[in-house]
């Protein structure tokens, strides 16, 4: 009877294992490129961003069985990645902190220096590189919840339905939000020019 | 830069973000994910690890009733020595107004005193009672021998009883002198 008992609990096992990676597979697929994209939207450092989003990745298949609506499967793993993110950043500002070196702060920006040529190109280069660190740093001020809501709507070209899905808000919580976010940016951005 | 205008900042902020993870990411990814213990086996784990405490904790809740409703083992004495010089119990005295305090002086009073033997006595009866299971001291004469016949007294003849004299008072001196 025993013996019967475990070869079944065996099969379910079995066949819930395929089916279950067969699904990770297919979501891991879909989202992996929206996982990077969060945590490049927080560390701006591309290697930082692979790492934290295979963290995140792990924690999900960690977790995934346990998982009752698969749909919102994109959601929990923005979450899940904003969060690692979040704390990997910290964890960067407070070693940088401690460090106070050249080298602390060059690990920190998310590109290699500019180089030292002025030609246009390398004079147009430069430029965007400045605007883009001002943006940033206007980004990293917002408050989280402004900040996921502009990241986010930047990663989904603005579609407030997708935005509201992922952070399981109402839309209208979304837009007021971005509003906000923007006109906080917009201040921002005419201070620093 | 034109950071006032919005859709020059959503580009912006779009631009910014458009970047793709490096084509090894998900093969990297994969082969993290492979040396995880499988999500499914992960939940039966779980699923069975729930089952088996339940069932342990069904289990000694079972055993304590079981413990508590079986009575002492036929080897345990009945009966335990006391001493009556230092285990005296006194019943407390709670008076009606105390009563209803606390639970605890009142399960002292209402609970009735233990009878006392005094454990010379016991140990005495415990010993005989051994001694004659072991055979070692025979009561059988007690059952067999007919009942003492009760102490002879003395006859009343042999004792004499003088007969009592009374001598009569003789007036001398005057009447309230002491001789």
């Amino acid at each position: 009877m025993h013996g019967l008992t475990d070869r079944l609990a065996g099969g379910i096992v079995a066949v819930n294992d395929a089916a279950l990676e067969r699904e990770f597979e297919a979501r891991l697929v879909e989202s992996s490129t929206l996982a990077f994209r969060v945590a490049y939207g927080v560390l701006r450092h591309r290697q930082d961003a692979e790492d934290v989003a295979q963290e995140a990745f792990v924690k999900a298949y960690r977790s995934f069985s346990q998982l009752r609506d698969r749909e919102r499967f994109r959601a929990w793993l923005v979450r899940m990645t904003w969060r690692l993110a979040i704390d990997r950043q910290r964890g960067d500002r407070r070693r940088a902190a401690r460090e106070r070196s050249p080298e602390g702060l060059r690990h920190l920006s998310a590109e290699p220096p500019v180089a030292q040529g002025f030609s246009p190109a390398a004079l147009e280069e430069m430029k965007a590189r400045e605007r883009a660190a001002h943006l940033w740093a206007a980004i990293d001020s917002l408050p989280d919840k402004l900040r996921i809501v502009i990241v986010l709507a930047g990663i989904e070209e603005h579609d407030t339905t997708e935005v509201a899905r992922l952070l399981d808000v109402p839309q209208g919580t979304v837009k007021s939000r971005l509003f906000l976010a923007r006109q906080r940016l917009k201040e921002q951005l005419q201070w620093t020019q | 830069m034109d950071p006032v205008n919005d859709a020059a900042l959503d580009r912006e902020i779009e631009r910014a973000l458009a970047v793709n993870p490096s084509p090894e990411f998900v093969a990297r990814v994969r082969t993290r994910i492979a040396e995880e213990p499988s999500p499914a086996s992960r939940g039966f784990g779980w699923l069975f690890a729930g089952v088996a405490t339940v069932a342990a904790a069904a289990a000694l809740v079972l055993a304590v009733r079981m413990a508590s409703s079986t009575r002492p083992p036929a080897t345990a004495p009945l009966l335990t020595s006391r001493s009556i010089g230092s285990a005296v119990v006194v019943p407390a005295v709670v008076p009606a107004t105390q009563s209803l305090v606390s639970g605890v002086s009142r399960t002292a009073a209402t609970r009735t005193p233990e009878p006392l033997f005094d454990a010379r006595e016991t140990m005495a009866l415990q010993r005989l009672i051994a001694s004659v299971r072991d055979a070692r001291v025979d009561l059988s004469p007690l059952l067999n021998d007919p009942m003492p016949a009760p102490m002879t007294l003395q006859p009343i003849d042999d004792l004499v009883i003088a007969p009592l004299v009374i001598e009569p008072l003789t007036q001398s001196g005057t009447e309230g002198e002491r001789p």
